[in-house]
């Protein structure tokens, strides 16, 4: 195996481990005695001394966070206290929601992004340029819920297209991608607007580059020199943001799951936060740290892929 | 462009002085409670109309921009105080241990969903407007500590920093002499980044409760009390968001601005 | 391409030439009111042509400008040049920065940005270049007209390999896959096409833009400034190929260069361009020996101008290098490779006397830099011992007490000043390593003595041009009478009457205050004209240390014979006598 590609694991490891101890302490050690946390102010002694047990409180942290580490390992990610189900099982129903919504999402960005950015390149300074470039900028500022609010006014309550919220699960495939529709739309459009822009600006950084000019000198066209070698050029920052964009739309999907009803792993953690279910807590966000670190290191070696320069290191 | 520039700043502008005039005058209390003219729609009495308490939506919006601005500057504030003076310290001793370790913490801090640890803040800490600061405050202190570092590393690079160095000068020195006046624009350019940055984070946290709390006005909040509305009355949800579309683009645009406003001046001094 | 033209008289029907084209025979008095010097330019270039091949071929030129003008933005940068060039001629385009070379290169090739606007007529080989489809003209470049372009290092795409990049050219122009071994074996390049760029040289990757260019052999090749990132030894090897190729393929050449000895090795005939505006046409020889044109003559003296320095009177040895090394930690490649450490300096001895001006001389990557670096106490991985009048430089821990005897120039005009602080700010900084305020008057003499005026000091650095700027530079090394100033690469960044300014300048201040100087350049004939003594060196060691005249005269190792060698020489013919009082830059 070459040697960057241990270092980069190495780094992983690393990596997930700070991880895991930073989400340990925030949720455990800092805020003090996780049961009474968890129980409130008001809760008696005898419920207080259950639920220590059960969490095994009265072993030393070490031993505590030793023992959640191997627990997920081996995929047991502890039971939740409000669900008295294992956080497992949990996790898997909601992803059954949230990757297929953070999927449609990236897909619908990426397909809008693509055209837009590759047009306001192409016709820099021009109409479309100008058309893409102000809406991308009007696309960032607009709160991703208050887009969901509006694709519900009028696509849901005045049109009825869609449905309002809710998710009918998988078993009526159709039903369950139409009520996917509008949370997608409203979680792609901001997105897609930021892909737009990085699109945009790394495709005239390219476009600006000797080696562009060499390809025109070659008989390329502007169009062709722009696909043949200003795109590949362009693609690496991009991939980058695409990676981070995944994992985001993964978690940041919290407050569309609010907005849409939807059984997603935002709103299991939402949930989790206000019922201060500390288990699941800290499982789901670990969870999410992990996608978030693979999709780095994943982007990473796809970068090294496709970039000589960075091979031999 | 300066096209972005002018409307970036009219924008904020405005967002500015009607957060201004809030703290002496708005149209109408808002504290006070007038069910018989709930969600009425805009008037000449009510220039947008009155959300379901019947309290004067422009009013509100003047309020909550107070608090929009608060957080998202006092967010800034924190990014900029800790993370410059960390960046400028890692880029002056490449490679050192401090260097290794910001670098790291930052990684780190890059690799935690921002939303769902903001989450987590406000909901162990208990919601208030002072820790959705501190949420987005602590988002923002590795941005600019990465940013500082990487631009001050290659200011360290150019000639004029060597020259500095066979005159004696001291790192720390050369740092605040020479490296930060240098980064000046681009920390500025970035401020404006996370300002609307800020402004939108304030406005999400707000919205599922874990902002600003009552009777603090606030954007998000305004939306969220209007979402079961939106459908009888869609103009208490259409103004708290164009309110809040209208101050992010305008920091965007401003921070578009100035970049082209100032890099050109940089560019004279370094090609 | 955006194009907005003056309306123009139609061409007569028939031809598909441009106007200039009409008719077979000369037509000298088409340009007489154009061009200044008439009867010997671009005109007359027909009729008393300058190569003998030409004389014998086709007086049709292959290329044709008239009054080609080009504005960006509503800035005309290229005023009515005309110019003609025969099939398989080799003509320079020469003239400083800014003058326009490279614009009427890309105007040619149709490589102007699209912000640009051009008129007057462009002729290829009978064709009206703004007449035809843009696709056609796309398809001109790579099979027609090529180009190759000063920066190797960027032109090529990083993320194919070389051979894919050359083979695009064939199958751009819809022709047959080429046998890229023998097309890189015919710019001299041996390593498989599967190389990427970054895995070769600079030196290498021109070679690859070359191999780009001429590969379907096109009829003009435009190479801009092909050699000035290179080294002097590469220079002399890119240059012998493009000759060399030029004549087996007959192509016509225009290369455009700033280097008048580059110049005369390679062109027939040479134009020069001044703010965008032709100067003056003729033939090498002629150009160099006789030139006419005022600022023609000016340049061709500056190329060949030497600095007059005063006859060193040397002292006591004041600095000592004792085997300093350098080495950097290398990086590991394999788990269990031991890094090799990469030493950029290795054993390097010298002395510097007081009084004596002393070059050093490498080619880039030698480790120049870095024991520059050394002796200002500022590579913390240097070995050895290094003393400054007795008294030990710590490369460790920067010293006040020796930085202060000891000051630099840096190449950069550009880098080398904080461009946020106002002249007067700037020069004083090296007082704080003597603790205080400069007295006053002390920065208007100072910039009086580099030939800048005291209101030049509340000024900020942009407003200053290169040569200015290097004044300014120079002012403030000079400031604290340091007893030791290092110029390194000091007057490469500038254009060649520039220069010869600041060259007169450092003879000047020599003489006035008897300066002590080590003075690094990778141009021999610049270190040529203000050192007593020359080191060279290579891969990180001194390989010869010899007075300046006898190792120009006598070079004893083989890497100095090789660098005189390849250096490119003016004829000795050369008008170098020209007006001598050129303004300060």
């Amino acid at each position: 195996m070459p040697l960057s590609l241990l270092r980069r694991l190495f780094t992983l490891a690393l990596s997930l481990i700070a991880a895991s101890l930073a989400i340990f302490l925030a949720v455990e050690v800092i805020p003090g005695d996780p049961a009474s946390t968890m129980l409130g102010l008001e809760a008696r002694p005898e419920t207080l001394a259950a639920l220590r047990a059960e969490l095994g409180l009265d072993q030393p942290p070490v031993q505590r966070y030793l023992g959640w580490v191997a627990g997920m390992l081996r995929g047991d990610f502890g039971i939740s206290y409000t669900y008295r189900v294992p956080v497992s099982e949990l996790i898997a129903d909601r992803l059954a929601v949230s990757l297929p919504l953070a999927g449609l999402a990236l897909v619908l960005a990426v397909a809008l992004a693509l055209p837009a950015g590759l047009a306001a390149a192409a016709w820099r300074g021009r109409l479309p340029d100008l058309a893409v470039s102000g809406g991308a900028q009007l696309g960032i500022a607009v709160p991703n819920f208050w887009l969901a609010m509006l694709l519900v006014t009028l696509f849901a309550l005045r049109w009825r297209f869609f449905p309002s919220g809710g998710f009918p699960g998988w078993d009526t495939p159709l039903q369950a991608l139409r009520a996917l529709i509008l949370p997608a739309v409203a979680l792609a459009l901001p997105q897609a607007a930021i892909l737009t822009r990085v699109l945009r600006s790394a495709l005239i950084d390219a476009q600006g580059e000797d080696f562009i000019r060499t390809a025109r000198a070659k008989g390329l066209s502007r169009g062709q020199a722009l696909r043949h070698h200003g795109l590949r050029n362009a693609a690496l920052p991009v991939l980058t943001l695409i990676g981070l964009q995944f994992s985001f739309l993964l978690a940041g999907a919290i407050i569309i799951e609010q907005v849409f009803y939807l059984p997603g792993l935002g709103q299991l953690i939402f949930k989790a936060i206000t019922q201060r279910d500390l288990i699941t807590v800290e499982s789901v966000t670990m969870l999410l740290v992990c996608a978030v670190i693979a999709v780095t290191f994943l982007t990473d070696v796809a970068h090294a892929l496709a970039d000589p320069r960075l091979r031999r290191r | 462009m300066k096209r972005s520039l002018i409307l970036g700043a009219a924008l904020t502008g405005l967002m500015a002085a009607a957060a201004l005039l809030a703290f002496a005058w708005v149209p109408y209390d808002v504290a006070a409670v007038d069910i018989p003219s709930k969600l009425q729609p805009p008037s000449t009495a009510h220039l947008l109309g009155t959300e379901r308490y019947g309290r004067d939506i422009l009013s509100m919006l003047m309020l909550g921009a107070q608090t929009s601005l608060a957080v998202a500057l006092v967010a800034v504030g924190i990014g900029m105080g800790a993370g410059v003076p960390l960046g400028l310290a890692a880029a002056a001793t490449r490679g050192s241990l401090l260097d290794e370790a910001l670098s790291r913490t930052s990684d780190l801090i890059f690799a935690f969903p921002s939303l769902v640890t903001a989450i987590l803040i406000t909901a162990t800490f208990g919601p208030s407007a002072l820790n959705a600061i501190l949420a987005i405050g602590l988002f923002n202190v590795p941005v600019f500590a990465k940013l500082t570092r990487g631009a001050a590393l290659a200011l360290w690079q150019r000639e004029f920093i060597l020259a500095a160095r066979t005159f004696g000068k001291s790192r720390p020195r050369i740092s605040l002499e020479h490296i930060l006046p240098n980064l000046a624009s681009l920390l500025i350019v970035q401020g404006t980044i996370q300002f609307s940055l800020g402004i939108l984070a304030e406005a999400g946290l707000s919205y599922v409760g874990l902002g600003a709390q009552s009777p603090t006005p606030s954007w998000g909040r305004m939306l969220a009390d209007a979402q079961t509305l939106v459908g009888i009355a869609p103009h208490t949800a259409l103004f708290p968001g164009l309110a809040i579309v209208a101050a992010v683009m305008g920091f965007n645009l401003l921070g578009d601005g100035l970049r082209d406003a100032l890099d050109p001046r940089l560019k004279a001094g370094r090609t | 391409m955006d194009r907005s033209r003056p309306p123009r008289p139609e061409a007569p029907a028939p031809s598909a030439a441009g106007p200039i084209a009409r008719g077979a025979g000369p037509l000298p008095h088409f340009f007489g009111s154009k061009i200044p010097r008439g009867g010997r330019s671009e005109g007359a270039a027909g009729a008393e042509p300058p190569g003998g091949r030409i004389a014998a071929g086709d007086p049709k030129p292959l290329l044709t400008l008239d009054t080609l003008s080009v504005a960006i933005e509503g800035q005309t940068l290229l005023h009515g040049v005309s110019l003609r060039l025969q099939p398989g001629e080799t003509l320079a385009l020469t003239g400083e920065s800014g003058s326009g070379k490279s614009l009427t290169a890309l105007a040619v090739m149709g490589l102007l940005p699209r912000a640009a606007t051009i008129s007057g007529t462009l002729t290829f080989d009978d064709t009206d270049l703004d007449r035809i489809a843009p696709r056609r003209r796309d398809l001109l470049r790579g099979a027609q007209m090529a180009m190759v372009f000063q920066e190797p290092m960027t032109a090529l795409n990083p993320l194919m390999t070389i051979g894919a990049q050359i083979a695009e050219v064939f199958s751009i122009h819809r022709r047959p896959a080429p046998d890229l071994r023998a097309l890189l074996d015919r710019v001299g390049l041996d390593v498989p096409p599967t190389r990427y760029p970054h895995e070769l040289s600079g030196g290498q990757r021109q070679r690859v833009v070359i191999a780009i260019a001429i590969a379907l052999r096109p009829k003009l090749l435009i190479a801009d400034e092909p050699t000035t990132a290179l080294d002097v030894t590469t220079q002399a090897q890119i240059l012998s190929l493009l000759r060399d190729l030029t004549r087996e393929d007959g192509m016509a050449l225009l290369m455009i260069t700033h280097d008048l000895a580059v110049v005369a090795q390679m062109a027939q005939r040479i134009a020069v361009l001044k703010d965008g505006r032709l100067v003056e046409c003729a033939a090498t020889a002629e150009v160099l020996s006789t030139p006419r044109h005022p600022y023609t003559r000016e340049l061709v003296a500056a190329s060949g101008h030497r600095a007059r320095l005063p006859t060193a009177s040397v002292g006591e040895v004041l600095l000592r290098a004792r085997d300093v090394s350098v080495a950097y930690p290398g990086r590991r490649r394999h788990l269990l490779e031991r890094p090799l450490p990469f030493t950029a300096v290795q054993g390097v001895s010298f002395d510097l006397r007081r009084g004596e001006r002393l070059g050093l001389v490498g080619e880039s990557g030698c480790g120049k830099s870095t024991l520059t670096r050394t002796l200002l106490g500022l590579e913390p991985r240097a070995t050895g011992r290094i003393t400054l009048d007795g008294q030990a430089v710590d490369p460790h821990r920067p010293d006040s007490a020796v930085q202060r005897r000891i000051q630099v120039v840096f190449q950069d005009p550009y880098g080398s000043f904080d461009p946020r602080h106002r002249v007067a700010r700037l020069l004083a900084e090296p007082y704080h390593l003597l603790g205080h305020a400069p007295p006053p008057g002390a920065i208007d003499r100072a910039l009086a003595e580099v030939g800048l005026s005291p209101r030049d000091a509340r000024r900020h650095i942009h407003a200053f041009s290169g040569g200015q700027r290097q004044r300014l530079a120079i002012a403030r090394a000079l400031i604290i009478r340091p007893e030791v100033i290092v110029l390194d690469e000091a007057v490469s960044a500038l254009d060649v009457r520039v220069r010869a300014q600041i060259l007169d300048l450092l003879a000047q201040l020599s003489q006035r205050h008897r300066l002590t100087w080590i003075f690094i350049s990778h141009d021999l004939s610049v270190v040529r004209q203000v050192t007593d003594r020359v080191l060279v060196m290579c891969q990180g060691k001194i390989v010869e240390d010899a007075p300046t005249e006898t190792l120009f005269a006598a070079p004893r190792h083989p890497y100095t014979r090789a660098l005189l060698e390849a250096a490119p020489k003016l004829p000795d013919n050369t008008a170098t006598a020209g007006p001598r009082r050129a303004p300060p830059a």
